[in-house]
C-alpha cells in the first residue's frame, strides 16, 4: 500500500484540502473516496443482494397477479391493494399487530420495571433471578412454541392441570378457540421478552447515583416517593428506548404467533407477517402477488410508525 | 412487608422457570407415566425418550447444519460489517451519511417482507440455491449487517485520533490501521456483535422454513418443528427433543451469561 | 540528521478558518525548538503539517532540504510523540516499540537490537512484556518516546507530551527529554502550551498566537525582551503587569502618565516620536518591582497591599494601585501587611512599553547578555 499512497498523494494533493479538520483519515490517506468505497463494498453487496433487492422486488411483485411458481406473472396494477382494502383478514391482522403493540407496552414494560425495581434492593441471589428471567431470550422461539403448546394442551396441559387443582372446570381448547388463541400466545410472548426489558432497566437503575437516594431519604422520602421522583424520571431515556424497541418489534413479529395459533380460525390468529407468509406459502395456490401486497403494507406500516416514533422522540428531546 | 418483595420475585421465578423444569423432568419419564400423572417427578428416570429421539430424527445432522450456517453467516457479516463500519467511522467520502442511513433502515425492515422475493431468488429461476447452506447464509448475513454496522461504528468512533496518527507514522495505510489497530481495539464490540448474531441466526425459523425443504439440510429449529409435527403427541419424546435443542444453549448461557446478556442488549443501549 | 524549513506555509480549513497564516521558519540540524502558545494558536497544526498528518493549503515543507509536501508521513523520516501517548493498548511494550520497524521491513534482529537499546536508554527494559494497561502514566510516556527513538528518525516531533502527567512527573520527564536531546543529537521540535516547558527545554522558543509566530529566539532573550504585549503576557508566571497610560515629554525626560501617578522613564529607554500620540501600556515583571518607602517623586508607582500569598521561598504581594492590580514578587521574609502603603520602584532597565491597540513594542529592545 505504501508506494501507491505516495504517488496518490502527489496527484491529489490540492483536492483533499476541502476537508474539515480532525475527521476521517485525512492527509496521508488521500483518495479516501475510492478506498472508503472498497471498505463498504462487501457489506453493501451482501446487503443489496439479500435485503434491498428483495424488498424492491416485493414492491414490484405486489403489482402482479402470480398464482404459482411455474406461472407467468400477470400485470394487474393496484388491483391487489384494492382487494386488500376489502379483505377482512388483513384488517384483523393489522388490528392484532396493534393489540400486540398495546399489550407489550402495557404489560411487558411495567412488569419489567417492577422486576428491575424489586431486584434493585439488596437481595440474595440477584444474579440467579436475572439469569433465569433473561433465559427465555436465549431460547429458540420454536422451542418456546413447542413447550408452551404443552402448557395450553387441553386436559393434559400444565394450565388445565393447575386449573384442576382449584377444582374449576373452564378449561378448553386454549390455542384453537378464536376467543383465547391470541391471548394465550401473548402471554407466552410476555414470558419471553419481559426479562429482556428487565435487564435494560436494571442497567439503567444501576447507573443512577446512590447519592440521589441518600439525599431523598434525608429529606424523608418514602420508598414509593423515591421510585416516583428518582427512579422513574432517571429511567425515562431507557424506558423510551424500550418502548421504541417494543413498537418496532411488535410490528415485525412473526414467530410465536405463527407457530402457536395454527389451529385457530384465520380471522382470529393472524398478524401482518403471518398472514403474508400463509398467503404466499400455505394457501395452496401460492398467491405471491397478493402476499407481496401485504408485505408492502407491512413495510409501509413499519416505516410509518418508526418514523413517527423517531420524530416524536426528537421533538421531546428538543 | 419485608417478605413481600422476595415473595413476588419467587413467585415470578417459579412461573418463569417451571416450564423449563417440567420439560427437563418430562423428558425422563415414560409416555404412560406422563399420561397418568402429568406433573409428577421422574422417580425412576428413563432415557428411553432420548434414545427414541436419536433414532432417526436427524438431530445430529441438524446440529451440524445450524453450526455451519451460523458460523459462516456470522463470519461473513461481521467481517463485512467491520470494514464498512470502519469506513463510516474514520473515513470521509461522498454519500457516507446516506449510505449509513440505508444500513440503519435495515433495522426497521420486517425481514419477512423479503421472504417471497428471496424464495424466488433462491429458486430455480434465480440463483438456484435452495437446499444449500448458501440459501440461508446469504440472507442471514444480510439481515445481521445493520445492527453490526451500528455497534461497530460506535466502537470505531471511540478510537482516539492520536492512535490512528501514530499508526500512520508507523507505516500503516488505511487497511493497516483497520487491521492492526482498530479491530483489536474493538474486540469487546466484536464479541457483542458475534454473540448477538450467532444467537439470532441459531434460533431463526421462518427463513429456514421457507428456503430449506431437504431433510438433510434442516437447521435445528426446523428439525424441532418437524419433530413436533410428526411426533407431537409423544410428550416425553418431544420434551427430550426440546431438551436436546435448548439445554446445551442454556448451558452456554449460564456459563457466559454476562457476555450473552450484554450481547443481546447492546443493540438497544447503543441504538 | 536534518533541519526543517517551512516556506510560507499556510493552513486554511474549509469555511475559511485559518489555523496557520503564511509562516516561514528555519530549524537547524540538531536544534531543539519549542513552539509555545495558547490552545488554538495553530502550533499543533504546524507540527502535524511537518509530520504529514495535515496538508498545507499553500507553501512548502522541507525536511533535510527535501520538499516533502506529497510524501506520506511514514516516508518522512520523522517520529512523533503524542499528547495521549497513543501507544497501542492491545500490544506489549515490546511490540509497541517494534511495530513500526516491522511495518518498515527492518530485519527482526536489527529491530530487536534497536528496541532493547531504546528500552535501555529509557529504563523500561523490565517492562517489555507488559501491556500498557499495567503501566503508570510516566512509564507510558517513556514507551511513547521509545517508539520514536527506535525509528532513529532525522527529526523528533513532540506534541504536548507531558500535559497528561502530574506535576512531579512532568519535572522529571522534562529533564529526561532534555538529556535525550543531548544524547541523541537530533533535531527536535516540541509543541506545548506550558511556558515553563518552553523556557526550560528549548534552545530556541517560538511564541505563537492566532496562527502567527509572534517572536522567536533564545528563551531568556524572549523573556527579557518580549517583542509584543502578547509574548510578554504569555511567558512568565505570574504574568507581567501592564499599566495603561500616555507618554508626555518634559524638558529633560520622557514621562509616563498612568492613572493617578507619573513615572519618569529611564534615560536609556528610547521611544519614537509616534508613541506620544497614542494610548500605551507600560509593562513590568513582578520580580522587577521593589517597595522603597524613600523613593523620590516620579520614580515609583504608589499603591496599597491588598493581599499577600506566601509561597515559602518567596511571596507574591498583590498591590492595589488605583483601579489597577499589580503583583510584586519578593523575598519571603519582607513584611507587607494588608493595607500598607507601597512605593513600587521598577528596575529601570526592565521596563517595556507597548502600543495599547496593537500590542507591539514601542521602545527599542535591548540585547540581553547571554549567560
Amino acid at each position: 500500500m505504501g508506494s501507491a499512497e505516495v504517488s496518490e498523494g502527489r496527484s491529489e494533493a490540492p483536492r483533499r484540502d476541502a476537508r474539515p479538520p480532525g475527521d476521517g483519515l485525512r492527509a496521508g490517506a488521500q483518495g479516501d473516496g475510492l478506498r472508503a468505497w472498497l471498505f463498504v463494498l462487501p457489506a453493501l453487496a451482501i446487503y443489496a443482494l439479500f435485503v434491498l433487492a428483495p424488498v424492491a422486488d416485493s414492491f414490484r411483485m405486489s403489482l402482479f397477479h402470480w398464482s404459482s411458481a411455474g406461472a407467468t406473472p400477470e400485470w394487474v396494477g393496484t388491483a391487489n391493494f384494492a382487494r386488500l382494502a376489502r379483505d377482512g383478514v388483513f384488517w384483523s391482522a393489522l388490528w392484532h399487530n396493534g393489540l400486540l403493540l398495546g399489550m407489550s407496552l402495557a404489560v411487558q414494560i411495567p412488569a419489567a420495571l417492577l422486576l428491575a425495581t424489586l431486584l434493585s434492593y439488596p437481595i440474595r441471589g440477584r444474579a440467579l433471578f436475572r439469569t433465569v428471567f433473561f433465559a427465555p431470550m436465549v431460547m429458540p422461539s420454536v422451542a418456546i412454541a413447542v413447550l408452551w403448546s404443552y402448557v395450553y394442551l387441553p386436559e393434559q396441559g400444565l394450565l388445565d392441570g393447575v386449573i384442576r387443582l382449584f377444582n374449576a372446570s373452564f378449561g378448553g381448547d386454549w390455542l384453537g378457540s378464536p376467543r383465547t388463541a391470541l391471548a394465550c400466545v401473548f402471554v407466552t410472548i410476555c414470558w419471553r421478552f419481559t426479562g429482556f426489558y428487565m435487564v435494560l432497566f436494571m442497567a439503567g437503575i444501576a447507573s443512577i447515583p446512590e447519592e440521589l437516594y441518600d439525599a431523598a431519604r434525608m429529606d424523608g422520602a418514602s420508598e414509593w416517593e423515591c421510585f416516583r421522583h428518582i427512579t422513574l424520571p432517571m429511567l425515562r431515556p431507557m424506558i423510551a428506548v424500550a418502548a421504541t424497541l417494543c413498537v418496532i418489534g411488535s410490528l415485525k413479529y412473526f414467530d410465536l404467533v405463527y407457530m402457536m395459533a395454527q389451529g385457530a380460525p384465520e380471522e382470529s390468529r393472524e398478524l401482518l407477517a403471518t398472514y403474508m407468509y400463509r398467503l404466499a406459502f400455505e394457501s395452496g395456490q401460492g398467491r405471491f402477488g397478493y402476499a407481496a401486497a401485504v408485505a408492502v403494507a407491512l413495510f409501509a406500516v413499519a416505516f410509518a410508525v418508526a418514523g413517527t416514533v423517531t420524530w416524536w422522540s426528537r421533538r421531546r428531546d428538543e | 412487608m419485608r417478605w413481600l418483595r422476595p415473595a413476588i420475585l419467587a413467585a415470578l421465578l417459579a412461573v418463569t422457570g417451571y416450564p423449563l423444569v417440567w420439560m427437563t423432568f418430562s423428558a425422563l419419564r415414560t409416555e404412560g407415566d406422563l399420561r397418568a400423572q402429568p406433573f409428577a417427578l421422574p422417580m425412576r428416570p428413563s432415557w428411553e425418550n432420548y434414545r427414541a429421539v436419536f433414532a432417526g430424527a436427524g438431530f445430529g445432522r441438524a446440529y451440524v447444519n445450524s453450526l455451519l450456517v451460523a458460523c459462516a453467516a456470522v463470519a461473513v457479516s461481521t467481517g463485512a460489517a467491520a470494514a464498512a463500519a470502519f469506513a463510516f467511522a474514520r473515513m470521509r467520502f461522498r454519500g457516507r451519511e446516506a449510505l449509513f442511513l440505508l444500513f440503519l433502515a435495515g433495522m426497521i425492515i420486517p425481514p419477512h417482507v423479503t421472504l417471497i422475493s428471496l424464495n424466488r431468488l433462491m429458486g430455480p429461476g434465480g440463483l438456484d440455491l435452495k437446499d444449500t447452506y448458501l440459501a440461508l447464509i446469504g440472507p442471514y448475513a444480510g439481515f445481521a449487517l445493520p445492527m453490526s454496522v451500528l455497534i461497530l461504528r460506535t466502537a470505531f468512533e471511540e478510537m482516539p485520533r492520536d492512535l490512528e496518527d501514530a499508526a500512520r507514522l508507523d507505516g500503516c495505510g488505511a487497511f493497516g490501521i483497520f487491521w492492526h489497530v482498530a479491530l483489536p481495539l474493538a474486540r469487546p464490540a466484536l464479541a457483542t456483535v458475534v454473540i448477538f448474531n450467532a444467537l439470532t441466526i441459531w434460533n431463526e425459523f421462518a427463513f429456514a422454513l421457507t428456503l430449506v425443504s431437504d431433510r438433510g439440510m434442516r437447521t435445528l429449529p426446523l428439525a424441532l418443528w418437524e419433530f413436533k409435527g410428526e411426533r407431537g403427541m409423544m410428550l416425553g419424546q418431544t420434551c427430550a427433543a426440546l431438551c436436546l435443542a435448548v439445554l446445551p444453549l442454556l448451558a452456554v448461557y449460564f456459563a457466559a451469561q454476562r457476555q450473552m446478556i450484554r450481547g443481546l442488549t447492546a443493540g438497544a443501549v447503543k441504538g | 540528521m536534518a533541519g526543517v524549513s517551512l516556506a510560507k506555509v499556510r493552513k486554511t480549513y474549509p469555511g475559511g478558518a485559518a489555523a496557520v497564516h503564511e509562516m516561514s521558519l528555519e530549524i537547524a540540524d540538531r536544534e531543539f525548538v519549542v513552539l509555545v502558545g495558547p490552545s488554538g494558536c495553530g502550533k499543533t497544526t504546524l507540527l502535524r503539517m511537518i509530520a504529514g498528518l495535515e496538508t498545507p493549503t499553500a507553501g512548502e515543507v522541507l525536511i533535510g532540504g527535501r520538499p516533502v509536501n506529497g510524501v506520506a508521513p511514514k516516508d518522512r523520516d520523522i517520529a512523533m510523540v503524542f499528547q495521549n501517548y497513543a501507544i497501542y493498548p492491545h500490544m506489549t511494550v515490546y511490540d509497541n516499540l517494534a511495530f513500526g520497524l516491522r511495518r518498515r521491513g527492518v530485519p527482526p534482529e536489527e529491530a530487536d537490537r534497536r528496541v532493547r537499546e531504546a528500552a535501555g536508554i529509557l529504563g523500561i527494559d523490565a517492562l517489555l512484556d507488559r501491556r500498557p494497561r499495567a503501566l503508570s502514566g510516566g512509564q507510558r510516556q517513556r514507551v511513547a518516546v521509545g517508539r520514536a527513538i527506535v525509528r532513529e528518525p532525522k527529526v523528533f516531533l513532540f506534541d504536548e507530551p507531558l500535559s497528561n502527567l502530574d506535576a512531579r512527573l512532568r519535572v522529571e520527564m522534562r529533564k529526561e527529554i532534555k538529556l535525550l536531546h543531548r544524547r541523541l543529537q537530533t533535531t527536535m521540535l516540541y509543541v506545548t502550551h506550558d511556558q515553563v516547558e518552553a523556557m526550560t527545554l528549548g534552545e530556541r522558543v517560538c511564541v505563537m498566537n492566532a496562527g502567527r509566530i509572534e517572536q522567536s529566539g533564545a528563551p531568556l532573550e524572549v523573556y527579557d525582551n518580549p517583542a509584543t504585549r502578547f509574548v510578554a503576557a504569555f511567558l512568565g508566571s505570574p504574568p507581567m503587569n501592564f499599566l495603561p497610560g500616555r507618554l508626555r515629554r518634559s524638558e529633560t525626560r520622557t514621562l509616563f502618565e498612568g492613572r493617578g501617578f507619573v513615572l519618569a522613564l529611564p534615560e536609556g529607554m528610547t521611544v519614537g516620536a509616534e508613541a506620544f500620540d497614542l494610548p500605551v501600556e507600560l509593562g513590568v515583571r513582578p520580580e522587577d518591582l521593589a517597595d522603597d518607602p524613600q523613593a523620590a517623586p516620579q520614580t515609583f508607582i504608589p499603591g496599597a497591599v491588598e493581599l499577600v500569598e506566601a509561597l515559602g521561598n518567596e511571596q507574591l504581594v498583590h498591590v492595589l494601585c488605583g483601579e489597577a492590580r499589580i503583583i510584586s514578587r519578593r523575598e519571603a521574609h519582607l513584611r507587607a501587611p494588608p493595607g500598607a502603603a507601597q512605593r513600587l520602584v521598577p528596575r529601570p532597565d526592565r521596563l517595556c512599553l507597548f502600543r495599547a491597540d496593537s500590542g507591539s513594542r514601542l521602545d527599542a529592545r535591548r540585547r540581553t547578555p547571554t549567560p
